[in-house]
């Protein structure tokens, strides 16, 4: 008997050995009916299997028994498997397999959002895109006006978004909205975005339909998320034409500390090229900058950052009253701004960030009178998010801020001030639902409270998104869009309610191996816009806006090349401000088309890049006691040049950039400025308002010393 | 006395079992690495791969596996760059990250580790190397010096550093005579390592590196 068990025992454990062999085989298809081939077939868990040949066959025997599972897996396609019951007879497969979805090509809300984010996602610009781009002089808004929906409008310099006017448009850093992110000019010389590009890691340009976790804004969100922490430790010099720029980063374990300094002056450059501006100070600007990241052990992340700038200028303009004198007009900017968030990982599901931040805006203007204008805020903001699983997102949060104004206007025998102190609260809450690999949608809802006027709004918002092939799909948004009336509106009538939008747009987007197509419709409709009456400021305005917009970019087509084609077309009518009936705004062009070309040759170790810009005309007004003039500024043409000479200093990467904007020198002007008393024959004089050069030319070496081949950009 | 036995012949079988199923990984694992150092192609790296992946499958506890899937899948991306085609590199790179997070699940952090990420940095970086090098190429470096660190006679960091160097435009700090120096003492190290015996412990990259060092002498020739 005891043999018998030695026996069974002995038999149990052989049995491998001894097995019958099973042969499994088959074929494998792709979608398209064509073999697979190389993809690997085998049984989990085992070592048996097999890859398929060049006839998408396969073959291979097993000696295991009972139930299996049988997978199929190859690259760039689901997995497959079937579960088995091994036994005595043999299998034969006829598999077909189906193309993954990858992250490149997963469904994603992309109605009225341009998204420039980093290296790991399926992007539309990256921040080197915005260096390089021609015409834009390394400013992130320059950047942007190459992309439909954006306006040219050169006398201003900032976004102007489908129909929308300049204040429309808000910047949002980590989540907080940044109060006057544009440097302070004087009236017709255009202006630039404050905040150097390399300082985001992402950038999503929403021209419309953005996410309920942002307010305040008509028409569009420019959503900025600075850089975590800092690759490695990296000295760097700029020296340029307009002044420049010293800069050092260290770099720890776990944090990174970066300090900057920067000063520019436009007095050499403008002394050297003749200017359509009789500057009497060129502009200059002096300041600093500090980041700090630390990351701790259990993963979360502590960003600070914080600059202070000082700048000034001064230069003879008209005297709007009488047009034949010339008016000195000055103009000192202070301007801080104090960043910082805090994001954590709690648990498997949700996510914390919760940052603040602060900005003081002071402008001081001397004209005919001193007027001191400041613009302080500050903000709070606490943000939390769950995963819900199968791809289900809940985010919500609540902002609390507090602007105030102060404007003080002295003339020789008296000072008047105006004050406004002005506190909002907002909670939002918006869900994100994967419905299938197909189909998602955002939901969301926004409610604000104005506490000074206890108004209190709330706001839907909507996205949806269908993929409608491997490569393309269909979105659509909707929402409502409220923002606060003007600093010079709540200043003298506080009580002004909230103008509102509300946004329609849908879109269907192509993407195939670095080719974007992307065309969008949209239409938008105001109301509420504060309108001056005899009696004062009244919420009586209204408009709409609606448009196609067109985007093709192509980076592999022609070899080291990549380039991007934008169409805008825009219809828009609206009555605010001092509009006595709706009409087309002065910012609003019918038709604009950019071209961006970037070319890598490798040769000459150089970029050189390229930016066409051509705009219809745009309508200009003047209010006169008997009626409006209208009349039509030229045509936006510009044709701009950069090129990037990448080499070496002492081993340290150095880039010498040369850039001119207007090439050609296309003679663009901006419309007339008009007397504001009529001669005696009851006409208005009037100047051609032009831009302050012809052309502009910029010259630069940046030098980034660094142990590991780092670089600034 | 019965129930003894029966316990003595079972213990027996399970430990000649386990012996033979280890004994079966080893083999598994020699036969793959064999190929591995005779290979030339993409086509055998995806054999190789899909070999790679039948032994994870049967040995979800062995981090050598996955070790060398990720370092396949990075062979495969190299390939697929080759070819230009940088949504399949994109791919390719990505999985090799996942087999390395997989691996690191199932052993201590080690020099080879480390080493296999700085590499996956520099797959990155063959994504776009333009856009990505700036971020990338310092991450990359920094893993290799900790790999080093780790293990003093691993060739493979400095080796892979000497790649990245060699690689990378003289502008952003590469070329052939800054590799030079990584590539030499990748040399030595790879001499050391052919006298060990590594069985199936990480031990390739010996003639990529005499490759490399070949063409960085031969370039810096021409140069002068």
């Amino acid at each position: 008997m005891r043999y018998f068990y030695f026996f069974v025992v002995f038999l149990l454990c052989s049995s491998y050995g001894q097995s019958q062999h099973l042969t499994l085989s088959g074929e494998i298809w792709d979608e398209n009916n064509q073999p697979v081939i190389g993809a690997n077939v085998f049984l989990t868990g085992t070592y048996d299997g097999a890859s398929t040949d060049l006839e998408g066959l396969f073959s291979f025997t097993t000696t295991e028994k009972g139930a299996f599972t049988l997978s199929v897996s190859y690259l760039g396609y689901e997995d497959w498997s079937q579960d088995i019951d091994l036994a005595n007879e043999s299998f034969d497969f006829d598999i077909q397999l189906t193309p993954a979805t990858s992250e490149l090509d997963a469904v994603v809300i992309t109605a009225g959002a341009f998204e420039a984010s980093d290296s790991k996602k399926s992007v539309t610009l990256r921040p080197l895109d915005i260096v390089t781009t021609a015409g834009a002089n390394g400013d992130v808004l320059g950047a942007l006006q190459t992309l439909p929906g954006a306006q040219r409008v050169g006398e201003d310099g900032r976004l102007f978004v489908r129909g929308g006017a300049a204040y429309e448009t808000r910047t949002f850093i980590d989540g907080l909205y940044v109060a006057q992110p544009y440097t302070s000019t004087t009236p017709n010389v255009p202006s630039r975005g404050r905040f150097s590009p390399v300082l985001f890691k992402g950038t999503t340009f929403s021209t419309g339909g953005y996410s309920a976790e942002y307010g305040q804004a008509l028409s569009s969100a420019l959503v900025l998320e600075t850089q975590d922490l800092a690759p490695a430790t990296l000295t760097a010099i700029s020296l340029m034409s307009v002044g420049g720029n010293l800069s050092h980063t260290q770099r720890w374990e776990q944090t990174s500390v970066a300090v900057s300094a920067d000063y520019t002056n436009l007095g050499p450059y403008m002394n050297l090229v003749p200017q359509n501006l009789q500057w009497q100070k060129a502009p200059r600007t002096a300041g600093g900058q500090l980041i700090f990241r630390h990351k701790s052990d259990n993963g979360s992340l502590w960003k600070l950052q914080a600059q202070h700038h000082q700048s000034g200028m001064s230069l003879k303009t008209l005297n709007p009253q009488q047009l034949s004198d010339s008016l000195e007009v000055s103009l000192e900017n202070t301007y801080t701004y104090l960043g910082t968030s805090f994001q954590k990982t709690l648990g498997a599901e949700w996510h914390l960030q919760v940052s603040a931040a602060y900005t003081d805006h002071l402008d001081k203007t001397a004209t005919i009178a001193d007027i001191r204008s400041r613009e302080t805020a500050l903000l709070a903001k606490a943000r939390l998010s769950r995963s819900l699983g199968q791809g289900h997102l809940l985010r919500f949060g609540i902002s609390h801020w507090r602007e105030s104004f102060e404007e003080q206007l002295e003339v020789p025998e008296a000072t008047f001030l105006q004050e406004q102190q002005e506190p909002y609260t907002a909670f939002f809450t918006e869900a994100d639902w994967t419905f299938s690999k197909k189909l998602v949608a955002r939901t969301g809802l926004r409610t604000e409270m104005r506490h000074v006027s206890d108004e209190l709004v709330i706001s839907p918002r909507l996205s949806v998104a269908y993929k409608t092939g491997t490569k393309s799909q269909v979105s659509f948004a909707t929402g409502r869009f409220t923002q606060r009336p003007q600093k010079v509106q709540i200043l003298s009538a506080p009580m002004l309610e909230m103008e509102e939008a509300w946004h329609f747009i849908t879109n269907w987007q192509w993407q195939k191996d670095g080719r974007t197509l992307r065309v969008e419709a949209y239409r938008k409709t105001y109301d509420d816009l504060a309108t001056l009456a005899t009696t004062g400021w009244e919420n009586n305005g209204d408009g709409y806006a609606q448009g196609i917009d067109v985007f093709f970019r192509d980076k592999v087509s022609i070899a080291n090349s990549d380039f991007w084609v934008s169409y805008s077309y825009l219809d828009t009518e609206r009555r605010y401000e001092r509009f006595t009936e709706r009409i087309q705004p002065p910012f609003a062009a019918k038709h604009t088309v950019n071209l961006v070309y970037k070319y890598w040759i490798p040769r000459w170790q150089s970029l050189v890049g390229m930016t066409a810009v051509y705009a219809t005309p745009r309508n200009y007004y003047h209010q006169t006691e008997t009626g409006m003039l209208q009349g039509k500024t030229t045509a936006y043409r510009d044709v701009s040049m950069n090129w990037s000479y990448l080499t070496q200093l002492k081993g340290h990467l150095l880039i010498v950039h040369c850039s001119v904007n207007n090439l050609p020198g296309f003679e663009n002007n901006y419309g007339q400025q008009f007397s504001q008393q009529p001669e005696a024959d009851g006409s208005y004089a009037s100047v051609t308002i032009r831009p302050p050069a012809k052309r502009f030319l910029f010259l630069g070496v940046f030098l980034s010393i660094g142990k590991e081949g780092g670089s600034q950009f | 006395m019965k129930n003894l036995s029966l316990f003595f012949c079972i213990l027996f079988c399970s430990i000649l079992s386990i012996q033979a199923q280890g004994d079966r990984f080893e083999a598994a694992m020699q036969g793959v690495l064999v190929k591995m150092e005779a290979t030339e192609g993409p086509v055998a790296w995806e054999e190789i791969s899909n070999q790679l992946e039948r032994i994870a499958s049967a040995e979800p506890d062995q981090w050598l596996p996955q070790y060398y899937l990720g370092y396949t899948s990075l062979q495969l991306a190299l390939g697929a760059m080759q070819e230009g085609n940088s949504g399949k590199v994109t791919e390719l790179v990505k999985r090799g990250e996942a087999y390395l997070a997989q691996a690191r699940t199932l052993t201590t952090d080690n020099s080879e580790l480390k080493c296999l990420e700085g590499y996956v940095y520099q797959g990155y970086i063959w994504i776009d190397p333009m856009a990505n090098g700036g971020e990338y190429s310092p991450l990359a470096h920094q893993a290799y010096a900790t790999a080093a660190a780790m293990d003093e006679t691993n060739p493979r960091p400095a080796m892979l550093r000497g790649m990245l160097v060699l690689f990378t435009p003289e502008f952003f700090g590469g070329g052939a005579e800054k590799a030079l120096p990584f590539l030499n003492n990748a040399e030595v190290l790879f001499a050391n390592e052919a006298q060990a015996e590594k069985g199936i412990a990480p031990h390739w990259g010996a003639p990529t590196n005499t490759w490399m060092l070949q063409k960085a002498t031969a370039d810096l020739e021409s140069k002068e």
